[in-house]
């Protein structure tokens, strides 16, 4: 090996290893994709539905609200924790949201602003909570969750709330982008900008690396604190996003919206190869992937008119195959 | 007497001054704010209904105690409870309903204990993954309504002599038999072993697969028995039962002063945990708040309870770390 | 005429291949009953992965093992205890949380019905103490609360209650004892000896080995390179068969500071925790000074300390000539002063992330794009990494690959690179050469020259008494967290610093 060049006496066999991990990374990152694929052609040819180009819209559209949360929840597990609150907080969002715009009349862009402020003091408490105090994050966010789904049915009391305001009608119907609407673009969208920030920001490399070796982290310079804050702060934001997105998908917001994303969205980002046996392995854009898998799975179900529960329950399965495929790629840690 | 008293008086009985504190501090509240609260009866309902949680959080203080966490002991008590509810319609027989359901929750604990001390997954996961499945599965099997089982199982469970409940000695014989589990036996030892230093634990010859599927199997016997009672309790399988239930019993383990990072723990405190949590609940509901009150000041609630443990756990470890320290100090400098 | 009897222990063409290196390559080793067998290399050569294997840890690639003629094998280390192989770790792998007894009697409770018989542990404990001849622990104390000399009796302890020992093996047994305590666990090695059982004994400490061994064998990157008789075998020559290389033809200073450069780094009446009490010492500009001692002796403490990275530092401070206590690594970095630790793959590494990106992660400011604009500008990190690699002897073609699959030299010299780019004024490191092979040892030392001639202030906590020989300007012995003494390496011998390290000390040489 020449990077041992002027080694006196020195023996090892790390030649066969490095193709080993070449080869291994390679079948990480197209295996997610060969994945898809094949979910496509096998879900195309045996369903006459699944392939219209009305179904795929569809499907897009379903994975958005998730897909954008996905995106922060992602995030905090690259960086070590974990973020239970997801839910509740795209709850508050849209609360927030809708009351804003359908009960005072405020317009639009105050009501996203409160909302996106909301959701990121959340995400502020979270940071918090686990970096300052710490607290460990499975507690903290079962904590904030509580209280963000409080103040959310706090402000929408035992009402449904309509909203129908011609900006949300817009997200969701207006198409753009191959027949699909505004709403899907900007899940994209935020796909790509953070895809891409995590490459080439600071920011991003150090969220890997406090996800790789907290103590290495510390030990470099880097503030813990910080980069954990951030990252809460950034999931709760994304988070307000979805909130967002989802008022205008479905233009009615109700008590019980937003329960259990967090648990897709963690599905998502580990379907999608985060992790969780090595601390900071994972790219963002998978996450896109897993959150378009576990689409495709959970819409041919409902074409094949498997029940909704029985969807869960397979949900459940998938996540324990997501984990053990993560255990034989990357084995004990 | 004196030594007695300098032991109560520890460092490490400060969690437990603080929630006993805490706990009598709530039930005072909440008789002031609804001075008939607490009777016989509310009780007795109380206890009832707070013995799946009890008896979760007491197999709960096990897998912390080993550094896991199990998220699956709600969704699993509800399928659980769905098996009863199927092979009593299927069957007509009760005991073979229950047998049923008990069985589901040993099957799934040894299942999830098998993942992860056999294919050495992620607990959270695994557990997330039963969580998830558990939940779908119950809700799938009826269309998501309850399944009824008659009457025959509610009479033993509610039955009460004397204004005690059956339900309340099977929960102190839970706690006792996990007292004596925990101090006495092997498995006891073995667990405090494993969340200590599991590589320690490996090379002391501890067979720490088999312990650890133990401890699962444990949780299982616990969901099992909790299911029995909460379709004996309603006099049918609900598919939303036990909802929320991990992770109360995982907050009554971690208030009661059991540390997630494992090592240390009795199951004394998670009793007191347990009966914080439960005034706490019970209280709150019974002030008729709406669910978003309810809601926000559990959340808040926990979230100061959590932080000044925390808090006070750092400086009194602090101190501990200093005095032993300067104990080194000493010694070596005896010796030098 | 009886036929000699098989030898306790005979291992045979062992060979442990894992993903990336050949740990150990066609060991042979013979252990006879009642002797005490030294295994002696550098870190890395195989000797933990050789004790791994009997201890039932790792499962060999190819190899024999046999116990008293019988061949078998060890899959788990409940099999290594029936076979009566025992091992006092290094790391010594009690568990803190639980009690003396507890943990003398863990893995092996006596259990009457189904409840463990806590008198009979108790026993086990008062007998198994007793028989070591100790009687300052208290059995039902904590192990967490007991120091760390008498830990490691209470190993020992744990490991005599196997129902046979047979084969004990003891891994550096002496690293953080007092002389005291060396005399007396040697006695009870020589008593187990004499009552039969085959030892195994590992240790740096080559005065120590050959004076407690009858046999030793050396091992040098994963292969057995010599075994010798110890009563006829010097230290200079144990050095020379681990080394591969006469001990002259190592590493020499080709450029020392002309003038005392100002200092940088200025320690007056420094206390950490318990540890440290009260150090006086001066690093200055161009220099490269040694921190030595026992292990236990608070070097590693101190040099924590002055990094930010240990708590209850007190006394002076100063960087630079500006008073300050560093209180956090960021914040002693932002003074310019960089840690290297013993133990790269907790504390320093970024196992999945390129080398470029571990070598970049501590000047991200330096690689953006603008101020303003926070992104980074990729060439200039690859031309700034290229330029430190240079430095380093990293070849360029390593940047791009994952840090973890690199050689442990390669990755000390990655971190190096890391502080190089960083701009570090003091750079303090404990332990750099620890697992690192020879070649790479040679090459690290001459960048901490060449990092002294440009202006770095170094400060290295070494246990390797013949690198800090020639490695140093200064050397400065720590004692009990006091300096003892303080050496130039060209005016002392390797004794005096061994002795001074034992406490055995000179007059303090004048004031540096």
């Amino acid at each position: 090996m020449s990077v041992d060049a002027g080694t006196v006496t020195g023996r090892r066999a790390p030649e066969r290893a490095q193709v080993g991990d070449l080869l291994r990374r390679l079948a990480e990152t197209l295996g997610i994709v060969a994945i898809a694929g094949a979910l496509l052609l096998a879900f195309g040819l045996t369903s006459s539905q699944f392939l219209l180009s009305g179904n795929i819209r569809n499907i897009f559209v379903q994975i958005s609200v998730v897909g954008v949360a996905a995106i922060g929840e992602t995030l905090v597990m690259l960086a070590g924790g974990l973020d239970l609150s997801v839910g509740s907080v795209v709850l508050l969002s849209e609360v927030i949201c809708a009351d804003l715009t359908a009960t005072h009349h405020l317009p639009l862009s105050v009501a996203l602003l409160a909302a996106l402020g909301a959701a990121g003091g959340i995400g502020l408490l979270n940071g918090v909570l686990v970096a300052v105090i710490g607290i460990e994050p499975i507690l903290a966010t079962l904590g904030t969750l509580l209280v963000a789904a409080g103040l959310a049915k706090l402000i929408l009391g035992l009402r449904y709330l309509q909203v129908d305001h011609p900006v949300f009608n817009d997200l969701a119907v207006t198409n753009v982008l191959f027949n699909l609407p505004i709403m899907v673009a900007v899940m994209l969208g935020l796909y790509v900008v953070v895809s891409i920030a995590m490459r080439v920001t600071p920011f991003g490399r150090m969220v890997y690396a406090v996800g790789g070796n907290r103590r290495a982290a510390r030990l470099s310079g880097l503030s813990l604190v910080g980069v954990t804050i951030a990252v809460y702060v950034v999931a709760g934001v994304l988070s307000g996003i979805a909130g967002f997105l989802n008022v205008a998908q479905i233009g009615l917001v109700s008590q019980n919206d937003g329960m259990g994303l967090e648990f897709q969205a963690i599905i998502a980002a580990l379907v999608g190869g985060l992790s969780v046996t090595s601390g900071g392995v994972g790219r963002v854009e998978r996450t896109l992937l897993g959150a378009l898998i576990v689409g495709m799975m959970t819409n041919y179900q409902t074409i094949k008119g498997i029940d909704p529960a029985f969807q869960q329950a397979f949900l459940g399965g998938l996540l324990l195959a997501a984990v053990l495929a993560d255990r034989l790629l990357r084995g004990r840690q | 007497m004196s030594a007695i008293r300098r032991r109560l008086f520890a460092k490490s009985y400060i969690d437990t001054w603080f929630l006993l504190l805490m706990t009598a501090a709530l039930l005072v509240a909440f008789r002031v704010v609804q001075p008939g609260w607490l009777n016989g009866h509310t009780v007795q309902n109380l206890v009832i209904q707070n013995t799946p949680l009890a008896l979760v959080a007491m197999a709960m203080t096990f897998s912390i105690i080993s550094r896991y966490i199990d998220l699956s002991p709600g969704s699993m008590i509800a399928l659980s409870g769905v098996v009863i509810g199927l092979v009593y319609t299927a069957q007509g027989s009760l005991a073979l309903a229950i047998a049923a359901g008990v069985g589901t929750a040993i099957g799934a604990g040894l299942l999830n204990g098998f993942l992860v001390a056999g294919l050495g997954l992620n607990a959270i996961m695994v557990t997330l993954a039963a969580f998830i499945w558990a939940r779908g599965l119950s809700i799938g099997a009826n269309q998501g309504n309850p399944i009824d089982v008659g009457s025959g199982l509610g009479t033993v469970v509610n039955a009460s002599w004397h204004g005690l409940t059956l339900t309340a000695p099977v929960v102190i014989g839970a706690y006792v038999g996990g007292w004596l589990l925990l101090s006495r036996t092997k498995m006891g030892r073995y667990t405090y072993a494993m969340g200590g230093d599991p590589t320690a634990a490996r090379r002391a010859g501890i067979n720490t697969a088999l312990y650890t599927i133990l401890i699962f199997l444990l949780m299982g016997a616990m969901i099992g028995v909790s299911a029995v009672i909460t379709v004996g309790q309603l006099g049918s399988a609900q598919p939303t039962a036990g909802l929320g239930l991990e992770l109360d019993a995982i907050i009554a383990v971690v208030i009661g002063g059991t540390r997630l990072a494992g090592g240390e723990g009795v199951v004394g405190r998670t009793a007191l945990g347990v009966i914080f949590l439960s005034i706490l609940n019970s209280g709150l509901l019974n002030l008729g708040l709406t669910d978003a009150y309810f809601q926000l000041y559990r959340g808040l609630a926990l979230l100061a309870v959590l932080s000044v443990q925390i808090i006070v756990r750092r400086v009194t470890d602090e101190e501990e770390r200093r005095k032993r320290e300067q104990e080194q100090l000493s010694a070596a400098l005896a010796t030098a | 005429m009886t036929e000699a009897a098989a030898p306790l222990l005979r291992i045979t063409a062992m060979t442990k291949r894992f993903p990336g290196t050949l740990a150990l390559d066609g060991v042979d080793l013979v252990v006879e009953r009642a002797t005490i067998h030294g295994l002696v290399g550098e870190n890395g050569a195989g000797k933990s992965t050789l004790l791994k294997v009997l201890a039932g840890d790792y499962k060999p690639t190819s190899g024999r093992i046999e116990i008293d003629g019988e061949e078998i094998e060890i899959a788990t280390p409940r099999r290594a205890h029936e076979l009566g192989i025992g091992i006092v770790y290094q790391e010594l792998s009690l568990l803190t949380n639980l009690s003396v007894a507890h943990n003398i009697s863990l893995g092996a409770e006596p259990t009457s019905t189904l409840a463990i018989d806590e008198r009979a542990i108790a026993q086990n404990a008062a007998r198994a103490l007793g028989r070591l001849g100790v009687t300052t622990i208290d059995p039902a104390q904590k192990v967490g609360k007991i120091p760390l000399a008498e830990r490691q009796l209470v190993e020992i302890a744990k490991v005599l209650t196997l129902r046979q020992p047979r084969i004990l093996i003891f891994d550096e047994p002496t690293a953080a004892l007092g002389q005291a305590d060396v005399d007396r666990l040697f006695r009870i090695v020589e008593g187990l000896r004499d009552e039969g059982v085959a030892i195994i004994f590992v240790s740096h400490r080559y005065r120590e080995v050959l004076r407690i061994c009858s046999r030793a064998t050396v091992l040098r990157n994963g292969g057995v390179v010599g075994e010798v008789a110890c009563a006829s075998t010097s230290v200079e020559q144990l050095v020379e068969l681990t080394l591969g290389q006469k001990v002259a033809a190592a590493f020499h200073r080709t450029w020392r500071s002309e003038e005392r450069g100002e200092p940088l780094l200025e320690l007056a009446g420094v206390h950490v925790g318990a540890r440290v009490r009260g150090v006086d010492l001066v690093v200055r500009r161009g220099e490269i000074v040694s921190v030595c001692g026992l292990l236990g002796s608070g070097q590693n403490q101190l040099a924590r300390a002055i990094a930010g990275d240990a708590p209850d530092v007190s006394g002076s401070l100063r960087v630079k000539g500006a008073e300050l206590v560093p209180r956090s690594p960021r914040h002693a970095l932002r003074h310019g002063i960089a840690l290297i630790t013993e133990n790269r793959q907790e504390e320093g590494l970024f196992p999945d992330m390129p080398v470029r990106s571990n070598i970049s992660i501590s000047s991200l400011p330096r690689i953006v794009v603008a101020p303003l604009l926070r992104v980074i500008n990729a060439r200039r990190e690859r031309r700034l990494a290229r330029e430190v690699a240079k430095a380093t002897g990293i070849a360029p073609r390593a940047l791009s690959r994952r840090i973890r699959v690199l050689s442990g030299g390669n990755q000390q010299k990655s971190l190096l690179a890391r502080w190089l780019m960083r701009r570090a004024e003091v750079l303090v490191l404990i332990e750099p050469t620890r697992g690192v092979d020879v070649g790479a040892k040679l090459e690290i030392y001459r960048e901490l020259e060449e990092l002294a001639r440009r202006g770095a202030a170094v400060l290295v906590v070494s246990t390797d008494t013949p690198e800090t020989m020639a490695l140093s300007d200064v050397i400065a012995v720590l004692y009990h967290g006091r300096v003892t003494a303080v050496f130039d390496p060209r005016a002392v011998t390797e004794q005096d610093l061994l002795l001074a390290m034992q406490g055995v000390s000179k007059p303090v040489e004048a004031a540096v």
